[in-house]
C-alpha cells in the first residue's frame, strides 16, 4: 500500500502533537526545556528486510512494544538505538550502560527508565491519534527488549506486518541529543481504516 | 468579514482549523511557513494570525521576532504541539497574545479568537 | 459488568498478589486497596476505599503524575513510572525507614457504569538498593584509581629526577675515572717492567676500567622504571635485541603466534641480556631457541641456547650483582627490569645441556591476540 502526499503530512502531524505531548511531560520530569525537531515519516513493507535495513538499519534498539486493538489493530514500538539510550540513562541514572551483561542489576534498572521513557513517548503519539480521530483503542501492557528492528517487526505475526510507518524524530534535552523513533505496525485492513479516519477529519 | 491567517506546514493542520473557523463564519487565509506568511500579511490584511511553531525555513519563533521587527500589530495565537512552559513564556515574551495547545478544540479556539477581536466583530 | 462487580470479583485474587493494587474511578476515588498495600501503607483496605487519592497522596497532583493517569483514564494506553524518574508512587517506607521503591503501571478498564484505572506497584527496592550499593563501590573505585594515578604521575616524576641526578653524577665520576685511567697509564708507561710499582699501577687500571665500564654500562639503565609499562610483543623485542648483537653464526628461533607481555620498555634489554651471555659464554652456541607456553595461573618464556649452560656453582648466584665476568650487573638488572610488573626470572638448564632461563609472567600480564 501507498500513502499520498495529504496522508503522510496528516500522520506526520499526528505524531508532532504526541512527541509534542511526551516532550512536555518529559520536560517536567527532568526541568530541562526540550527541544524537538519535525518528525519525518516513511511507508515500509514489514516484510521487506532490505527496506527496513535501508531506513533503520540493522544496529540493536531499545524498544518499548505496546499492542492495540479496536478500530484499527496493530504493534507499536518507540525505539532509541542504542547511542541515545546510553545518553538518556547516563544523564537520568549517571551510569554507564553495561553492554556486556556483567551488571545484571544496572541493566534491569536502565530498561526500567528506558521503558517509562519510552512509554512516555508511546502514549502521546497513540494518545494523539485516538484523541483526534475520535476512536478508542485496547492496549497491551508495555514490554521492553533490546533488538534489531527486524526482530521487533517479526514479533507482529505475518498478518499484521504488512505496513510498517516509521516516525523518526529527534530531542534536545539538555543539549543531549536524542534519537527517537515510533514505529506503528499494522496489516493492510487496519492500515485502510486508518487513513479512512483521517480522511473523514478532512472532510 | 474577519479574516484569519493560518500558518501551519500540515495541511492536515490547517484543514482542521480552517474547518472550525469558517463553521463561525471567518474567512480563513493559509500559509505553510513563516515566511509566506510574511508575503501574504502585506497582501492581504488578516484581522488574527494563528500560527505553529515547528515548521521548515522559517519556524514560529523567528516569525514572532520578524513581525515584532516589523511592527507588525496583528493579534498572534501561537497554536503548538509544544506544551513546555518555557515554551509558553517565550512567545508571550515575543508578543503572542494567546498561546494554545494542539489538538485544540472549537470551544477553546473560537472564544480565544473572539478575545481579540474588537468587541461586536465576528460573533 | 458494573465497577462494583468488577471489584468484588476480582478483591480474593487481588489480596493474594504480591505486588501492590489499588483502584480508581475517573473521579479518582479508590474503590480497592489491596491486603500488600494496606500491609506497605498501614493504612486499610476499609480506611481507603472511598477515599479520594488525591487527598490522601497529594503529590499525585504533581503534573508529572496527573497528567499521565488522566491519560489513562481518558482512554489512553497504560502509563509506567520507573524508580528512577519518580519518588515512589504511595510513599510507603520499609519499617528500618529506608524508601520503598517502586515500579509502578496505570492499566485503564472500561466497565458500564464507567471507566477504572487499576494501578499496580512492584515492590523493587532491593534491586534498587543493591544498584545504590554498587553506585557507592563504583564511586569509591573510581576515587581510588584517580588517587593511584596521582601517586604513580608523581613517583613518575621522583624517579625522572633521580635519574637526572644520577646522571649528572655519573658523567661527574665518568670525567674523573677517565682522568685517574690517564694519569695512571702515563705512569705506568713510565714505571720499569717487572718491578712492584708498576705491578700495583696495573691493578689500579684495571680496577678503573672496572668502574669505568660499570658507570657506562648503568647509564643504559638510567630509564629503568622512569616510563610506564606497556604492552610488549615477544617476537618483536627478540628479534631487535638480536639485532644489536652480533650473533655470527648463531641462529634465533622463535614460536609464531602472538604473545605479548605487559613490561617495563626495557625489556628489550633483557633479550639482549640473555643474547649477549649466550653469545660470549655459552662455548660454541649455534641457535637460541624462544618458546612460550601459557597454564592456569602463569605463562612462560622459556630462552634456552644450546652451549655448554652455566656451572652448577653459579647457578645460586647468577641474579646477584657482581656475578659473572663482565659487569656482573647484566642478569642482575635483567631480573630488577622484570620485576617491575611482577614478572620473575630463573635459570633452569643443566651443566652441559645448555642454559635454559625461564621468564615467569602471571596471566593476566598476558595477552595472545593483537589488540589495536
Amino acid at each position: 500500500m501507498n500513502l499520498n502526499k495529504n496522508e503522510l503530512d496528516a500522520l506526520r502531524e499526528l505524531v508532532n502533537i504526541g512527541v509534542g505531548k511526551a516532550a512536555g511531560i518529559l520536560s517536567e520530569m527532568t526541568g530541562s526545556k526540550i527541544d524537538l525537531s519535525i518528525p519525518v515519516i516513511h511507508l515500509i513493507s514489514g516484510d521487506q528486510y532490505q527496506e527496513i535495513e535501508a531506513v533503520l538499519g540493522g544496529e540493536r534498539y531499545s524498544a518499548v512494544r505496546l499492542g492495540f486493538e479496536g478500530a484499527f489493530t496493530g504493534t507499536a514500538f518507540s525505539i532509541f538505538p542504542a547511542k541515545s539510550a546510553d545518553i538518556l540513562i547516563a544523564a537520568i541514572t549517571g551510569d554507564e550502560p553495561d553492554h556486556c551483561g556483567s551488571l545484571t542489576h544496572f541493566h534491569s534498572i536502565h530498561a526500567e527508565t528506558l521503558m517509562e521513557v519510552g512509554n512516555i513517548l508511546i502514549n502521546g503519539v497513540m494518545g494523539s491519534i485516538t484523541n483526534i480521530l475520535g476512536t478508542r483503542l485496547i492496549y497491551t501492557l508495555p514490554s521492553y527488549s533490546e533488538q534489531a528492528v527486524a526482530r521487533l517487526i517479526e514479533e507482529a505475526g505475518s498478518d499484521q506486518r504488512e505496513n510498517v510507518i516509521v516516525a523518526q524524530t529527534r530531542m534536545f534535552i539538555q543539549n543531549l541529543n536524542i534519537e527517537g523513533k515510533i514505529l506503528l505496525i499494522m496489516g493492510g485492513e487496519s492500515l485502510d481504516i486508518l487513513i479512512k479516519k483521517i480522511q473523514e477529519i478532512q472532510d | 468579514m474577519t479574516t484569519i491567517l493560518i500558518i501551519d506546514d500540515s495541511s492536515f493542520q490547517r484543514t482542521i482549523i480552517r474547518k472550525t473557523l469558517t463553521s463561525e463564519g471567518y474567512r480563513c487565509i493559509e500559509a505553510d511557513n513563516g515566511r509566506v506568511a510574511l508575503g501574504l500579511i502585506a497582501e492581504e490584511q488578516p484581522d488574527i494570525i494563528i500560527v505553529d511553531l515547528l515548521m521548515p525555513d522559517m519556524d514560529g519563533i523567528e516569525f514572532l521576532t520578524a513581525i515584532r521587527e516589523k511592527k507588525i500589530s496583528i493579534p498572534v495565537i501561537v497554536l503548538t504541539s509544544d506544551i513546555q512552559d518555557a515554551t509558553r513564556e517565550k512567545c508571550i515574551q515575543l508578543g503572542a497574545s494567546s498561546f494554545l495547545n494542539k489538538p485544540t478544540r472549537a470551544d477553546e479556539l473560537i472564544p480565544a479568537i473572539r478575545l481579540l477581536l474588537p468587541p461586536g466583530e465576528g460573533e | 459488568m458494573s465497577i462494583s462487580e468488577f471489584v468484588r470479583s476480582i478483591m480474593l485474587f487481588a489480596d493474594l498478589c504480591p505486588v501492590g493494587i489499588c483502584i480508581i474511578d475517573e473521579k479518582k476515588k479508590i474503590h480497592l486497596w489491596n491486603r500488600m498495600l494496606a500491609r506497605w501503607s498501614g493504612r486499610s483496605g476499609e480506611e481507603m476505599n472511598g477515599e479520594h487519592l488525591d487527598r490522601i497522596y497529594p503529590h499525585l497532583n504533581a503534573p508529572s503524575y496527573r497528567h499521565r493517569i488522566e491519560q489513562v483514564l481518558d482512554g489512553g494506553p497504560p502509563a509506567i513510572f520507573s524508580s528512577q524518574l519518580h519518588a515512589p508512587f504511595f510513599p510507603c517506607p520499609l519499617p528500618d525507614g529506608r524508601v520503598r521503591l517502586q515500579h509502578t503501571s496505570v492499566i485503564r478498564q472500561d466497565k458500564s457504569d464507567g471507566v477504572l484505572a487499576i494501578i499496580i506497584i512492584e515492590d523493587i527496592t532491593e534491586l534498587g538498593y543493591e544498584i545504590e550499593r554498587a553506585r557507592s563501590m563504583r564511586d569509591q573505585a573510581l576515587e581510588e584509581v584517580e588517587e593511584r594515578r596521582k601517586v604513580e604521575k608523581a613517583l613518575l616524576f621522583t624517579n625522572r629526577k633521580l635519574n637526572l641526578l644520577s646522571g649528572i653524577t655519573r658523567h661527574d665520576i665518568l670525567n674523573e675515572v677517565t682522568v685517574l685511567l690517564g694519569n695512571a697509564t702515563f705512569l705506568e708507561e713510565m714505571l720499569p717492567a717487572g718491578t712492584d710499582e708498576k705491578k700495583y699501577i696495573n691493578t689500579i687500571i684495571r680496577s678503573t676500567k672496572r668502574i669505568q665500564n660499570q658507570i657506562s654500562f648503568t647509564s643504559d639503565y638510567e630509564g629503568l622504571g622512569g616510563e610506564e609499562p606497556g604492552w610488549f610483543e615477544i617476537r618483536d623485542v627478540a628479534r631487535k635485541a638480536f639485532s644489536l648483537i652480533r650473533p655470527g653464526n648463531i641462529t634465533l628461533d622463535i614460536q609464531e603466534g602472538c604473545f605479548q607481555i605487559f613490561a617495563d620498555p626495557m625489556l628489550e634489554k633483557v633479550f639482549f641480556n640473555l643474547f649477549e651471555n649466550a653469545m660470549r659464554h655459552g662455548g660454541g652456541v649455534t641457535t637460541i631457541t624462544i618458546r612460550y607456553d601459557t597454564g592456569p595461573d602463569e605463562s612462560m618464556i622459556s630462552v634456552a641456547d644450546d652451549g655448554v649452560g652455566i656451572p652448577a656453582s653459579l647457578r645460586n648466584t647468577l641474579f646477584e650483582k657482581g656475578v659473572g665476568n663482565n659487569t656482573g650487573l647484566g642478569l642482575f638488572l635483567s631480573r630488577e627490569i622484570l620485576l617491575i610488573t611482577g614478572i620473575s626470572i630463573e635459570e633452569a638448564g643443566g651443566e652441559g645441556e645448555g642454559a635454559r632461563f625461564l621468564i615467569h609472567v602471571p596471566n593476566e600480564m598476558v595477552r595472545r591476540e593483537k589488540r589495536l
